[in-house]
């Protein structure tokens, strides 16, 4: 009894310590280990291929045992950023390490050949996804007066061409909008969502009575209207390819953070928890 | 009776050691459970790292710096998950000995202490009589003579590295 209790108590130090035990199964290339750590005659071969990219002569000796003793100090210098913690806490490498694990985890989904029947299922399971979106082609004056932006809409009312009434005015200013038709959500970038919602209200040569906005009141007027187009499979069979990837990609890396939130050990500080609960019922209310 | 008297030590010490055991295991259940930095204010503990409140912050102040609107609820939620997500990537890079294998992360790492080693010697921290390269070999000397370097096998053929590697 007292031979199984004392078994357990050292199962229990030797588990419970942070002690790390070295073993010794290095692998039969390596030509040193520093502080436990293996340096491989392969990892010599591939710092000497850094080295000397292009050539095929074979290092001389003296010139090997200089990389050896490079590669000594570099595993001696990589063991003393860890000791100081430099891995997790530098910013840079931090960054370095999480695209390294992304690139792994997302590895396969990269090199992995697509059939044409992989491509034209996924083609016809999000074809919403292969439009190309309504566009609109206009033009926009804006006015300082209220007054004169009225003044203008009645001049182009009698058939004057918009381009000429706002010249005759001399008070408005075309926006700077590309000629070329374009779609909804480039419109906004130019336009802000109000006046983008009442240029889409409005329909081809159509002009809109002004509209004032804070201290400014416009004119808009469509030349062009393009509707929502489904594109074919052989029109979109690129971008359809990059779509089938990159989400086969975020779906790698999604079961990947499943997996390793699953075997982690992950507590969040029960007060923090609370307040950010809180926070979210006060919005709610 | 002797044999009693003899037995009852034996006894006594199993139940003694018995009873310790049910309170130490106990008192792993009744003492409140803190996250490994509480003290240093951690919000958040993903095996045996730490998301501090200060890191936390900063990923808000970040996150509220890309976002147009004012930031919700879900946005801290979320700010807090992609900061256990990161500390998971980084830990899983980590176990596969990235910082060896991948050649950008090495030069970095690598980097990051030589210029440390340059700042110091330029700072005057380091000895100042030596200069930047002295402080680097004056580095290099201490960290190989307080390391256990075994030589196992020859380099090459026509080669054998020497066991005196300074």
């Amino acid at each position: 009894m007292r031979i199984v209790l004392a078994l357990m108590g050292l199962i229990l130090v030797v588990v419970g310590s942070n002690t790390h035990f070295q073993l010794t199964n290095y692998p039969p290339d390596t030509l040193v280990t520093v502080n436990g750590y293996p340096i491989t005659q392969s990892a010599l071969r591939n710092a000497e291929k850094r080295i000397q990219p292009n050539s095929s002569d074979p290092m001389n000796p003296d010139d090997r045992e200089v990389l050896l003793q490079r590669l000594i100090d570099d595993e001696l210098m990589l063991q003393h950023a860890e000791d100081l913690g430099i891995f997790t806490t530098d910013p840079g490498i931090r960054k370095l390490l999480v695209r390294s694990s992304v690139n792994s985890i997302i590895e396969d989904s990269r090199s992995e050949p697509i059939s044409d029947e992989q491509l034209r299922t996924f083609y016809e399971d999000h074809k919403s996804v292969f439009q190309r979106p309504s566009r609109i082609g206009l033009k926009v004056a804006s006015f300082l007066n209220p007054e004169m932006a009225k003044d203008t809409w009645e001049i182009i009312k009698k058939e004057v061409p918009f381009e000429v009434a706002i010249a005759e005015t001399k008070t408005g200013e075309l926006i700077n909008i590309p000629s070329s038709l374009i779609p909804e959500h480039v419109l906004r970038r130019y336009l802000g969502s109000k006046l983008t919602a009442v240029a889409l209200s409005l329909s081809e040569n159509q002009i809109s009575s002004p509209i004032t906005i804070d201290e400014f009141t416009y004119l808009i007027y469509v030349l062009a209207k393009e509707p929502e187009q489904q594109l074919s499979f052989d029109d979109s069979r690129l971008q359809v390819k990059s779509e089938y990837r990159s989400r086969h990609r975020q779906n790698a890396l999604t079961n990947a953070l499943t997996r390793l939130r699953k075997h982690a050990d992950i507590r969040v500080d029960q007060s923090f928890s609370h307040q950010l609960a809180q926070g979210s019922k006060k919005n709610d209310l | 009776m002797i044999s009693e008297n003899k037995l009852s030590p034996n006894y006594r010490s199993i139940a003694l050691l018995f009873i310790g055991s049910l309170i130490g295991i106990s008192s792993l259940f009744l003492v409140p459970n803190k996250l490994l930095g509480y003290d240093q204010g951690a919000v958040a503990q993903i095996n045996s790292a730490v998301i501090r409140k200060d890191e936390y912050d900063r990923a808000i102040a970040l996150f509220r710096g890309g976002k147009r609107g004012p930031i919700t609820d879900a946005d801290l939620n979320l700010v807090l998950e992609k900061l256990i997500e990161e500390e998971l990537l980084v830990q899983a890079a980590l176990r596969n000995d990235s910082p060896r294998k991948d050649m950008k992360i090495r030069q970095r790492v690598l980097q990051t202490l030589l210029t440390s080693i340059q700042t110091r010697s330029a700072v005057g921290i380091g000895d100042p009589s030596q200069s930047a390269g002295e402080d680097l070999k004056f580095y290099l000397n201490q960290l190989r003579d307080n390391a256990d370097i075994q030589m196992l096998k020859k380099v090459s053929d026509n080669i054998l590295v020497t066991s005196e590697i300074n």
